[in-house]
């Protein structure tokens, strides 16, 4: 008799252990789980090198920096940086002013939009195939040119071969500048061709 | 009598065949009706080919999101689908599903970017304020020995809406700058500054879900200087990130 009061006396303990035991609140955090994570991709950048072309100049290397905000499933919106040599020889008129001075640099920083016309798949090995698309750009900016400065415009054809991590590109563009330094010696105007390899963000 | 007998147990038994086979179809057509095919494709957009089909029900891993297309794998091989096309049954969690809706809705910020027929560049940003969209522009033209800039802050507003397109305005206050040579805010050619008053109409055509392309009908009226007023046509790029 006094074993069964003595375990009848017990079972409250037992079940207040039980109780303190079961509350264990879980913090609920809004979002997604690292497992169910899906990285998004907004853009791409890139750097590439162009050849130029110039009316009465001679061809010269010029440095890209790119980049690309995917603006729809066709549409991008673009910003160029360009890093080109302008001239090697100073230009003189008939009095001997000179014109423009040697050794003189064009900067141009352009943004715009780009719209994929085309767009397929491309293999090699027939195994592996990549993504590919063809857009035309319309580029519109100021080049820096020496002392002066004026808009820029250009138009653009690329072709852009799409990896997983990695896209490659191949770019011809005619451009004009409305520096009316330049324009006056006629070397405001010319086309460039250029290789691009870049990554996303 | 025998002949009769025997149509008899032939036409119960066309009958018994005839109800097991429509039983059957009954039972089986709302799986087949649920079992879809998806076409994945190469690339993030519907021009890139289709590269393999997946049945709805088949369970699809999620990877990458670009724009409105999902990159999804089914362990073997991996494709590109609208978000909208990604069935119930694909195996995406419910926060995966919160977090792609979430994901494709446009934000409060726009940026855009064009020309305007005075050779001028225009760049500008808003963000929504009540019922109007708070708007900075800036415009500027450089010929090179005559550059001229503009800067204002005002108020956009929606007017009306036709199907897709849409009828939006614009007043703003700001300031013009001329540099030496340029006669746009000053008929000299000084280098000067005038506060300046600008209204503006855009109509506005979608060119995607967060792109829109518009064509712009714009006035500025200089309060200094020499008070000159421009008038400008202008074609402008509307990025909503």
């Amino acid at each position: 008799m006094k074993y069964l009061i003595l375990c009848l006396l017990a079972v409250p303990l037992l079940v207040n252990a039980e109780t303190t035991d079961i509350y264990q609140p879980r913090i609920k955090v809004a979002g997604l789980e690292k497992s169910e994570n899906i990285s998004r991709r907004y853009g791409s950048w890139g750097v590439g090198v162009a050849q130029q072309a110039q009316d009465n100049l001679s061809s010269r290397t010029a440095l890209n920096f790119t980049g690309r905000w995917f603006a729809g499933e066709r549409w991008y919106l673009l910003g160029s940086v360009q890093l080109a040599p302008f001239n090697q020889s100073e230009i003189r008129n008939s009095s001997g002013q000179v014109l423009l001075e040697s050794g003189e640099q064009a900067n141009v920083l352009a943004g715009g939009a780009g719209y994929a016309f085309l767009q397929g798949a491309a293999s090699l090995s027939g195994r592996t195939s990549y993504p590919w698309q063809v857009a035309v750009e319309g580029l519109m900016g100021e080049q820096y040119t020496g002392d002066s400065s004026g808009r820029y415009t250009g138009l653009a054809f690329s072709w852009q071969l799409l990896g997983d991590d990695y896209w490659l590109a191949t770019e011809w563009r005619v451009y004009q500048s409305d520096d009316s330094r330049l324009d006056k010696l006629n070397v405001n105007k010319g086309m460039q061709w250029g290789i691009s390899f870049g990554s996303y963000f | 009598m025998l002949v009769q007998g025997n149509l008899w147990c032939l036409l119960t038994r066309r009958v018994r065949q005839m109800l097991y086979i429509t039983t059957f179809c009954l039972i089986c057509a709302p799986s087949w009706a649920q079992q879809e095919q998806l076409y994945l494709r190469k690339g993030p957009g519907s021009a890139f080919p289709v590269i393999f089909e997946v049945s709805s029900t088949e369970q699809l891993q999620p990877l990458r999101l670009q724009g409105e297309w999902l990159l999804l794998s089914n362990g073997r091989r991996q494709g590109w689908l609208p978000v909208a096309q990604v069935p119930e049954s694909s195996g995406l969690s419910r926060a995966q599903r919160w977090y792609l809706k979430d994901a494709l809705r446009p934000g409060n910020w726009q940026v855009q970017g064009g020309w305007n027929s005075e050779t001028a560049l225009q760049l500008g940003v808003s963000y929504p304020l009540d019922e109007y969209r708070l708007a900075a522009r800036f415009t500027r033209a450089n010929a090179g020995e005559q550059a001229w800039q503009s800067a204002e802050l005002g108020l956009e507003q929606v007017f009306s809406r036709y199907a897709a397109w849409s009828l939006q305005g614009f007043a703003g206050l700001g300031l013009g700058i001329n540099e030496q040579g340029s006669r746009h805010w000053d008929e000299n050619g000084r280098e000067t500054s005038t506060a300046l008053f600008t209204v503006s109409g855009d109509v506005v055509w979608p060119l995607e879900k967060r792109l829109d392309l518009r064509l712009r009908l714009q006035a500025s009226q200089a309060l200094g200087a020499d008070q000159s007023a421009h008038t400008a046509v202008a074609l402008i790029w509307n990025l909503s990130l």
